[in-house]
């Protein structure tokens, strides 16, 4: 036997032999020149050398990296494992992709709308202003984020001092078409210095100024990336190309940079137009001079040295004289001492700010939570393969700690295999985790655009989950290892009885925590799904099938204000010629359109009774509402064509008014007056409306009283509709864009069904109510899954005392009720941790439940049966496997 | 098994069978074999080299760039493994070449002169 045995490794070791070839040959040389027969001097000159394996090992030393190389000999040694297993690679992997999918989906979600800065440069020098709560401003607010008015801002401008550059935004919605069918843009106002502030660059073209937006307004546009992609198709000659924004041509100035998409994560804006052509694209009623339109959001980049704190301070110190100097004059004294109490703060605004985040952080962050739970049922499942695969392998991993394998190196081994797998999986799920949620993002609506790109932060997350996972279902095997290690002799021995009873004990404890999971995410979803058909299934108050919501828009053409509401009105009374038609009203508040109008009034009742209602929902409807609407009129009589402008002003009131206001009165022939309004010009209650829902399908019944707009003179430029089709709402709609093109100037339309509306309103909630049902019907799954693991364990490890108890007389039907006792007392186990789970857990979603208790014990029985019957199913096949075990066969083995 | 550095093993002073490698290197590239007899035979046969020790400590100034090796035809027409010194081999003889030679003077003058003592 040769010593060159110890040197057979890398091509660095085959170097190494070489080279002592050549050494020993050099020395031989010398000898056998001395005389030495060739024989000797080869034996001589390799005692020479001294201890060959001692230097062989020193040089394997040399040519590796330690750790790292042992770190790499493992996970090939794993891949080796794997590929010896495929299906329980296929299944391990098939697991971790999807339950990491679906986390990474909804991380993905949430690091859009949430933790992403502005695509802008050092987007945390960034901050934003604001009227710290509490506070209450009265006046309109509209746009996004509507926080200041732009009295405000021009004050704030001036008188600043924390900021190197200040600039204000809002969101709204304009109009493309220059006539007939209304096509909608998102418009984003800036102020002149927007782009300079942030430091983005036009593409093509020029950004704005703030020669842009000063005392000479240059109407152009700044479009964005997307929309010249869409609308002009990319093309360079689009500067200087009239844009029609609200009728009005504007030119085309410049293009902004693809990553730009505005300041309102959640929303991509199409067209930026300078705050100053708000007073001229709005048609007269332009918020820029009305000291009370709340609009705008101001943001500023902070000066180096200056914190947002110190920033605060100083607009904080600013804010009396600014208040002082931008108060609306003619107010009432409440009025006043309102405005002058609001403060002015500042707050980081390094990623923006959302509407769509205020409304959507906190259900992502509870699906967040509910996959994470899914995943971890799923852990169990793998925990459980990972553990009977183990055991299998533990005469083998017997064998190397007998032989002097260290146990950290073992596990290590071990653990390798599981981070393969988990990796692999992890990779494969954040592929499928974008498919995932850009279907989620494409279910939340038109109009909401999330940027899904992968980065460091989503990379991160999903390989962290990864690891969690690896940890949970690949640590109890390798844990395993530590306590083999005492019991050598007994499992080499073959027969690894306590193990197996250990592994019992831990399969046992893994399906009953997958049963509890399982159903705290099962109640869950039905209470999600139970709110949702609540909000669906309600009385609104109203009856929504064939009713259109008709918008239509004259704020291009150059009808007088005074003449205004008469245009509406006959356009309405074309409209109800129509037989298509059943009934239609203008209408000032649409129904479930998220709007709001309400205010103080007072009530005098004809005893002479006086009662205050500080929170009054008002609307502006014409004599057809309540037919067009379904909503029915208790008592009284409706708006009619003698209610005109010169008759005595009436109102309707419905039961939640009669209810909050006015202790159950009758209402019919009391006197309503509005805030600060003289009794003479208040309103006679004439009828008496059924509830209705409002604003949206979630609220309680408001207390509203409705106007008759037939007796208002003023009228804005734009009119909304509520029509009911006699039929089909589609003629209907077609009934209304032929009265509509009858009228000179012709409107610009836009006609919606009301049942979309409603249905829109609904998405949060739909959204919540499908992925918690799938997750838990996923978690029900796998918790099944589990149980039935954990009894055919049983049964293959218990086959001999079995085959024995046959043997002495058990009856098949004494075995399959031993298999369903055991059953049970994991689901009963499950069960009540998991009912005791979903009483506390589900305080958690109470805010978004609606019509439904969180610790709702119908929800949480239904579940418990659910996941009792599917223990039930899971436990048939082991059952029939254990009472099909022969006797004979059992007792020959024994 | 438990593993002894080179330096523990060796017979020579700490580094000193180091700084001979780069000083035999000097005057022309060498194998291996040539270096351990060259170094016996400077030193008339005082210094023993033990062949095991010489190769851990000839990959270990290569590993720290001090020499550098290629494969070429030894006089005996065989194929062995060439060293040669690097420049930074050659700046960390000079270096060890003077802390040599304080030290050897610092041992002197400790032991002082012998003839003195014995007379």
């Amino acid at each position: 036997m040769s010593w060159m045995k110890y040197f057979r490794r890398a091509r660095r070791g085959a170097d190494f032999d070489q080279e002592l070839e050549a050494h020993l040959a050099h020395e031989a040389d010398i000898l056998i020149a001395r005389g030495m027969n060739p024989r000797s001097a080869r034996q001589a000159a390799i005692r020479k050398l001294g201890n060959v394996a001692a230097l062989a090992e020193q040089e394997r030393d040399r040519n590796t990296l330690g750790a790292l190389e042992g770190a790499w000999r493992d996970i090939r040694y794993a891949i080796r494992q794997i590929r010896l297993s495929p299906s329980y690679a296929a299944v391990v992997i098939l697991s971790i992709a999807l339950g990491t999918g679906a986390n990474t989906a909804i991380f993905q979600l949430l690091d859009a709308v949430r933790l992403r800065s502005l695509p802008v440069r050092a987007p945390q020098e960034l901050a934003s202003v604001s009227i710290p709560k509490p506070r209450r401003r009265t006046g309109n607010f509209t746009g996004f984020p509507s926080e200041l008015t732009n009295a405000m801002w021009e004050r704030i401008r001036e008188r600043q001092q924390g900021f190197s550059g200040m600039f204000a935004w809002s969101t709204d919605r304009i109009n493309l078409s220059p006539a007939g069918q209304a096509r909608f843009a998102q418009a984003l106002w800036v102020s002149g210095d927007l782009f300079r502030v942030l430091d983005v660059a036009p593409v093509l073209g020029r950004a704005f100024t703030s020669a842009d937006d000063g005392s000479q307004c240059s109407l152009g546009a700044v479009i964005s990336y997307s929309f010249w992609q869409r609308e002009f198709g990319g093309n360079p000659a689009v500067i200087g190309q009239k844009l029609t924004v609200n009728t009005l041509a504007m030119p085309v100035l410049g293009v902004a940079p693809p990553q730009f998409f505005g300041l309102d994560a959640g929303r991509r804006f199409d067209v930026a137009l300078p705050l100053c052509a708000e007073r001229v694209a709005d048609g007269g009623d332009d918020r820029i001079d009305t000291a009370t339109d709340y609009w705008l959001g101001v943001m500023g980049r902070l000066k180096p040295g200056w914190t947002v704190e110190q920033a605060s301070a100083q607009l904080n110190a600013i804010a009396p004289g600014i208040f002082q100097a931008t108060l609306p004059p003619g107010q009432n004294p409440k009025f006043v001492s309102d405005y002058l109490a609001l403060h002015l703060g500042a707050e980081k605004a390094a990623t923006g700010q959302s509407e769509f985040r205020g409304s959507y952080e906190s259900p992502l962050l509870l699906l967040l939570g509910a996959s994470g739970l899914v995943l971890i049922i799923a852990c169990a499942n793998l925990a459980s393969i990972a553990l009977a695969r183990a055991s299998a392998r533990e005469r083998e991993i017997a064998v190397r700690l007998a032989i002097g394998g260290g146990r950290a190196r073992v596990m290590r081994q071990l653990l390798a295999e599981s981070l393969v797998l988990a990796l692999i999986g992890a990779a494969a799920g954040l592929a499928l985790g974008g498919f995932i949620s850009e279907g989620l993002a494409r279910t939340l609506g038109v109009g909401v655009f999330l940027d899904l790109k992968l980065d460091w932060r989503v990379i991160a997350f999903t390989s962290g989950v990864a690891i969690v996972a690896c940890m949970l279902f690949g640590l109890a095997p390798a844990l395993r290892v530590f306590r083999l290690s005492g019991r050598l002799a007994q499992a080499a021995g073959g027969r690894g009885v306590a193990g197996a009873r250990e592994g019992a004990a831990v399969r046992r404890g893994l399906a009953i925590t997958q049963i509890a999971l399982s159903l705290a995410l099962v109640t869950g979803a039905l209470l999600f799904v139970g709110s949702l058909r609540n909000l669906m299934q309600q009385d609104p108050g109203f009856q929504a099938e064939g009713v259109n919501v008709v918008l239509a828009d004259i704020s291009g053409s150059s009808i007088p204000k005074a003449r205004r509401a008469q245009f509406y009105l006959d356009m309405l009374a074309r409209m109800q010629a129509s037989s298509a038609v059943r009934a239609a009203s203008l209408v000032a508040v649409t129904p479930v359109g998220g709007g709001t109008w309400n205010m103080p009034t007072q009530v005098e009742l004809p005893s002479g009774a006086r009662a205050a209602a500080p929170e009054t929902y008002m609307n502006e409807v014409t004599a057809g509402y309540f037919a067009a609407m379904g909503t029915r009129l208790l008592s009284g009589r409706g708006f009619d064509a003698t209610d005109t402008l010169n008759a005595p002003k009436v109102a309707i009131v419905n039961q939640a008014f009669v209810r909050q206001y006015l202790k159950g009165a009758n209402p019919l022939g009391a006197r309503l007056t509005k805030e600060d309004q003289p009794r003479e010009a208040g309103y006679e209650i004439i009828g008496l409306a059924a509830d209705a829902k409002y604003a949206n399908m979630r609220e309680e019944f408001h207390p509203i009283a409705y106007l008759d707009a037939a007796q208002d003179p003023n009228a804005d430029t734009e009119a909304a509709y509520v029509v009911r089709a006699s039929n089909s709402p589609d003629a209907a709609a077609q009934a209304i864009k032929a009265a509509a093109a009858e009228m000179r100037p012709q409107p610009i339309l836009d006609i919606g069904s009301l049942p979309a509306r409603i249905e829109q309103s609904l998405t949060q909630e739909r959204l919540m109510a499908r992925l918690s049902a799938a997750y838990g019907l996923l978690a029900a799954i796998l918790a099944a899954v589990g149980v039935y693991g954990a009894l055919a364990y049983l049964v293959t490890r218990r086959k001999n005392e079995i085959g024995v108890r046959m043997a002495l007389g058990a009856s098949r039907g004494a075995v399959v009720r031993m298999v369903l006792r055991e059953a049970i007392s994991v689901a009963g186990a499950g069960i009540v941790i998991g009912a005791a789970l979903a009483i506390g857990g589900t305080r958690v979603i109470e805010k978004f439940l609606f019509g439904i208790t969180p610790a709702n014990p119908i929800a949480i029985v239904l579940a418990s049966l659910a996941l009792a019957a599917l223990a039930m199913a899971a436990s048939y096949a082991p059952a029939r496997r254990a009472s099909s075990v022969d006797p004979a066969e059992a007792l020959r083995r024994e | 098994m438990a593993r002894k550095s080179a330096a523990e093993r060796g017979d020579m002073l700490q580094g000193t069978l180091d700084m001979l490698i780069l000083r035999t290197l000097i005057a022309a590239p060498a194998h291996g074999h040539t270096i351990a007899h060259a170094i016996e035979s400077a030193s008339e046969d005082v210094l023993q080299v033990e062949h095991g020790s010489l190769y851990p400590a000839l990959h270990r100034l290569e590993d720290q760039g001090l020499i550098a090796s290629f494969w070429g035809t030894s006089e005996n027409n065989r194929k062995a493994k060439y060293y040669r010194l690097t420049p930074a081999g050659k700046k960390r003889l000079v270096n060890e070449r003077s802390r040599w030679d304080e030290l050897v003077a610092a041992v002197s003058r400790v032991m002082g002169p012998a003839t003195e003592h014995e007379s």
